[in-house]
């Protein structure tokens, strides 16, 4: 049952990454790579921020919400300094504000994108 | 409500004196002797707003309907919308500010045109989480593209129209197949042909799997008889899978589906009885209900293949969905349509259109 869970993980893998790549511009890729996610892992919505000059911006988001522009300095760190974090809506307000949806409950995942910017998944579920 | 009447013009004052001032969803059962375009215009005259779409048979209460138009009042309309040309992907969602509340979105779409998930794409990324979403495929069992979809504007193919209403709803959603093998690998697909799997001829894989399972040879001409009892699913991490419903297949062993796979999906190769199906049914009825408080109708979409393959039990699973809503609300309103393709979110999940499953929602 492991190994099979094993290959179940890796064939997944498998179609995410042959979802990355299909077109040269960024939100092609987005669209083809981010739509896939969200169907896959029954997510609800998901959005990339880039910083551009000290500030934080949309460039990305699925269902599309209001343009966000958002000063780095506004950021907390514990969001923009890690790799990979989770955090519960309901313990975040900020994430409202880094987010271009509004949402009351839930879950959001930051993954740091480097120099692309931070990618940003929300699930209504509880986890 | 049920209309048996047989001209345009009763039908549509039976329409108005049921609906009133608000507004009008239509199904129509294919088979109905009556001219679309004729009732579009009766409707635009007497001032009923409505939507409507052609099933290959519809629901009232305990009965399939194989002629007959069932209505069912658009409480709290806000706007009802008509997207032409679904296949050229080349049309706008109009744009809609949701204000406090609930709202549903209830759509039909041409079952048999292409494209449909890139439509059910556009709805969810313009109007997201701020709405529910329900719905089916319209069309003819014949499998025949035809205009099957209508609005006040007109009767139209290769199109969808939704209505969005301020109304909470419940959906629940089941198909009750179950794995027999996979993954397989969907390494190339075109649409809702299935050109490749496992980079090998997707016919001979999937008959291998399915005459060794089912105990019976596919032959020149039994594809269909065999394949309604193994669909395919689409293999999702969380939730069930998404099914698809293998059709026929190609001088070149490929399979066409009806709907359509991504390249590289993950699809399993499932099977399931009427047992399965029946009990699936009623479990989409009992999550539907789980939170809803005061719902004053339910409107059921399942697949036309469900009836295909459960033939006359399917009254069974008509019943079983009936009796678990009537069980908690004895006065609920019930109707439906047997579609081709469902569409509805798991669990409130990204939008998706099914084959093989039903759809029951609740609408308060």
């Amino acid at each position: 049952m492991q190994i099979q869970n094993h290959i179940l993980e890796v064939l997944q893998l498998y179609e995410y990454a042959m979802a990355i790549g299909k077109s040269l511009d960024f939100k092609d890729n987005c669209e083809s790579f981010i739509k896939l996610l969200l169907k896959r892992q029954n997510l609800n919505a998901a959005w990339v921020l880039k910083e551009k000059e000290n500030y934080f911006e949309t460039v990305y988001s699925l269902p599309k919400g209001t343009s966000l522009r958002i000063k780095r300095s506004e950021t907390p760190l514990s969001i923009i300094d890690n790799e990979y974090i989770l955090l519960d809506v309901e313990k975040h307000e900020i994430l409202n504000q880094l987010s271009p949806i509004s949402f009351k409950e839930g879950h959001v995942a930051v993954y740091n994108l480097k120099t692309i910017g931070f990618l940003f998944l929300y699930t209504k579920k509880i986890i | 409500m049920l209309i048996t009447s047989n001209t345009s013009k009763e039908i549509a004052l039976d329409i108005k004196g049921h609906v009133g001032a608000h507004g009008a969803l239509i199904a129509v059962a294919e088979h109905t002797e009556l001219d679309i375009p004729a009732l579009v215009n009766d409707l635009n005259e007497i001032g009923v707003t409505f939507m409507g779409g052609i099933f290959p048979k519809v629901i009232h209460n305990n009965q399939v309907i194989e002629k007959g138009i069932v209505i069912n009042t658009l409480q709290n309309l806000e706007k009802i919308c008509l997207i032409k040309e679904l296949s050229s992907t080349n049309y706008t969602i109009p744009k809609f500010e949701f204000q406090d509340g609930s709202y549903s979105i209830i759509t039909y779409v041409d079952g048999l045109t292409s494209n449909i998930s890139h439509y059910m794409s556009k709805l969810y990324e313009n109007y997201g989480m701020q709405t529910n979403y329900f719905g089916g495929g319209a069309g003819s069992l014949s499998l025949q593209q035809k205009p099957c979809v209508f609005t006040n504007e007109g009767f139209f193919e290769d199109a969808a129209v939704y209505s969005i209403v301020k109304m909470s709803s419940h959906i629940g959603v089941k198909h009750g197949w179950s794995k027999v093998d996979g993954p397989y690998i969907v390494t190339k697909a075109d649409g809702d042909v299935i050109q490749e799997i496992n980079w090998q001829n997707p016919f001979e894989i999937y008959k291998t799997v399915v005459e060794k399972h089912s105990n019976k040879k596919f032959s020149d001409d039994n594809f269909f008889d065999i394949a309604k009892g193994y669909p395919f699913g689409i293999v999702k991490n969380d939730g069930e899978c998404i099914v698809r419903d293998p059709l026929m297949t190609n001088e070149k062993g490929e399979i066409i589906c009806i709907a359509e796979l991504e390249d590289n999906a993950l699809v399993d190769i499932l099977n399931g009885d009427n047992n399965s199906l029946i009990k699936a049914a009623e479990q989409a009825a009992q999550e539907s209900l789980l939170h809803a408080s005061k719902p004053r109708k339910a409107i059921i979409i399942d697949c036309i293949s469900r009836v295909l393959f459960l033939e006359t039990d399917f009254d069974k699973e008509l019943r079983s969905i009936t009796g678990t809503l009537k069980e908690k609300y004895p006065h609920i309103s019930i109707s439906g349509a047997l579609t081709l393709g469902e569409i509805s979110s798991y669990g409130e999940g990204f939008l998706e259109f099914y084959n093989k499953t039903v759809v029951v929602g609740l609408f308060e």
